[in-house]
């Protein structure tokens, strides 16, 4: 079977590489982009079959780069899960009101992340998304 | 200085003193005051002498702490109130009976200081203490991970010893993690950010995802979570991440104070103008002692019983700081060895 593809979108190099080696362990092949603008250009390139994006980035930040994913009828489709800063709720006005689009990824997980947690988000996202298209 | 010369160059020398100064006759007429308390207060030259005080100064709370000093006339009684608003500046209060030699009530004297500086000094301080905060939240995230990794064998198996290390390494991290974050809200709170953002909020919603994030700290003491909200709850004007806050650290202390096995209840409900939250827990309950400091930055019961709890000491004064900005309030009842429930009403509108 071909491995799954993760994008991990993350600006703090030890995160992620971090969460790189937690998924490469669960044999996920996983491509890293450290800032949103890169984000963008890999999620073409790469054509990965699930975003992981962090919300606290400089320039342009994860709800952005959601909104922009989820704007393009080429990516809609991909899941995404957000990584939400510490300590932080999830703004649900912000994007939706200057943007006009909806910022909604597919599911949230707090940092600080526990590996197993981080696991078990992906792999349900991953169940999620293929019972969508069966 | 002979005393003669001394009492003529009075009037100059309550003029020169860095703060205002104000007193009043026994009837509440004021009688004296100097440059400071002119400018502070808004007086113009010497029209307010011999004029009831709420004549004259324009700040309802201040006037009226000065006559309930006269009326109540009690042997002694200070009063101080701080960072009132009066005309653009803060001001802290420090109100006074006067008396003669026997002790008969003769006047008041109001002394009144200017902590403009003191307010912006606090707010730098403030600032840079959300600074550092915001700093550490990442190294902290990071090196969390990494700890997590080297315990779930990720980078290889480790011996019993490393595991115990690194077991009590990750602990602490995680502690210094809850120590920012409520620092932080510490931090909003003082800011008054939690009234800036303020939205139609279905507080069902937002406690589901609070049930949500504490759910795993429940399971590992085996607590049950039980919730019961009423239908057709109204919605409330509130600040998201601050009403999370506030019930993330509410149900959070529940688990952390209640033994293994437990039951903790949260429960949502209409009473009247307010909606009502109640979170209650099977815990070891709060010593009567302990009762009026709970709410305090940083106080932590310190007892045989409470010592192997973690906690910042920061969770209930951010509670408290969180329902205050949404003009509610906030009670505990509470019995050692039964449980404790908190019980908080925000208004509708």
């Amino acid at each position: 079977m071909e491995k799954k593809k993760i994008l991990l979108v993350e600006d703090d190099v030890d995160f992620a590489e971090a969460t790189k080696l937690i998924l490469e362990s669960k044999s996920y092949e996983v491509a890293v982009a450290h800032d949103g603008q890169d984000g963008l250009k890999k999620a073409q390139a790469e054509q990965p079959n699930l975003i992981i994006l962090d919300v606290m980035m400089p320039e342009m930040d994860g709800y952005e780069v959601c909104a922009k994913l989820k704007a393009d009828p080429s990516y809609k489709h991909i899941p995404i899960l957000l990584l939400t800063a510490v300590g932080e709720a999830i703004p649900t006005t912000k994007y939706t009101k200057e943007m006009g689009m909806r910022t909604e990824a597919d599911d949230y997980i707090p940092k600080p992340v526990e590996p197993m947690e981080l696991v078990e988000r992906v792999e349900n996202l991953f169940r999620i998304s293929k019972g969508e298209k069966t | 200085m002979p005393y003669r010369v001394m009492k003529e160059s009075l009037n100059p020398v309550i003029d020169s003193l860095a703060d205002g100064i104000l007193v009043t006759d026994k009837k509440g007429k004021i009688m004296l005051y100097n440059q400071k308390a002119e400018a502070l207060l808004g007086i113009k030259g010497k029209a307010a002498l011999d004029q009831p005080v709420q004549d004259h100064i324009k700040n309802e709370v201040l006037a009226g702490l000065i006559n309930k000093i006269l009326i109540l006339d009690v042997p002694y009684h200070t009063e101080e109130i701080c960072l009132m608003d009066i005309r653009d500046v803060r001001l802290r209060v420090h109100v006074n009976p006067v008396r003669d030699s026997n002790g008969l009530l003769i006047g008041s004297v109001t002394l009144l200081h200017d902590v403009a500086q003191i307010s912006a000094i606090d707010k730098i301080k403030s600032n840079f203490l959300t600074m550092v905060s915001h700093q550490l939240k990442s190294p902290l995230s990071s090196t969390l991970l990494q700890a997590s990794i080297l315990l779930n064998g990720l980078a290889g198996e480790l011996n019993d010893k490393q595991r115990d290390l690194l077991q009590k390494i990750k602990d602490k991290i995680k502690g210094m993690t809850e120590l920012v974050v409520d620092i932080l809200d510490v931090c909003r709170i003082e800011e008054g950010s939690y009234i800036e953002q303020i939205e139609p909020l279905n507080l069902d919603k937002v406690l589901q995802r609070a049930i949500e994030l504490m759910q795993p700290q429940a399971h590992d003491k085996n607590i049950t979570l039980s919730v019961a909200v009423e239908d057709n709850l109204p919605l409330i004007s509130a600040n998201r991440s601050g009403i999370e806050a506030m019930f993330i650290n509410l149900i959070s202390n529940a688990i952390k104070y209640t033994p293994l096995d437990g039951q903790v209840g949260i429960d949502l409900r209409r009473n009247g103008q307010y909606i009502q939250m109640k979170v209650s827990d099977t815990g070891m309950g709060i010593e009567e002692k302990d009762i009026p400091h709970i709410f305090d930055k940083f106080y932590r019961e310190r007892s045989e019983r409470t010592k192997h709890i973690s906690g910042t000491g920061l969770g209930l004064s951010i509670v408290k700081g969180i329902v205050e900005a949404h003009h509610g309030s906030i009670s505990v009842e509470s019995e050692v060895g039964k449980g404790t429930t908190f019980t908080i009403l925000i208004p509708v509108r």
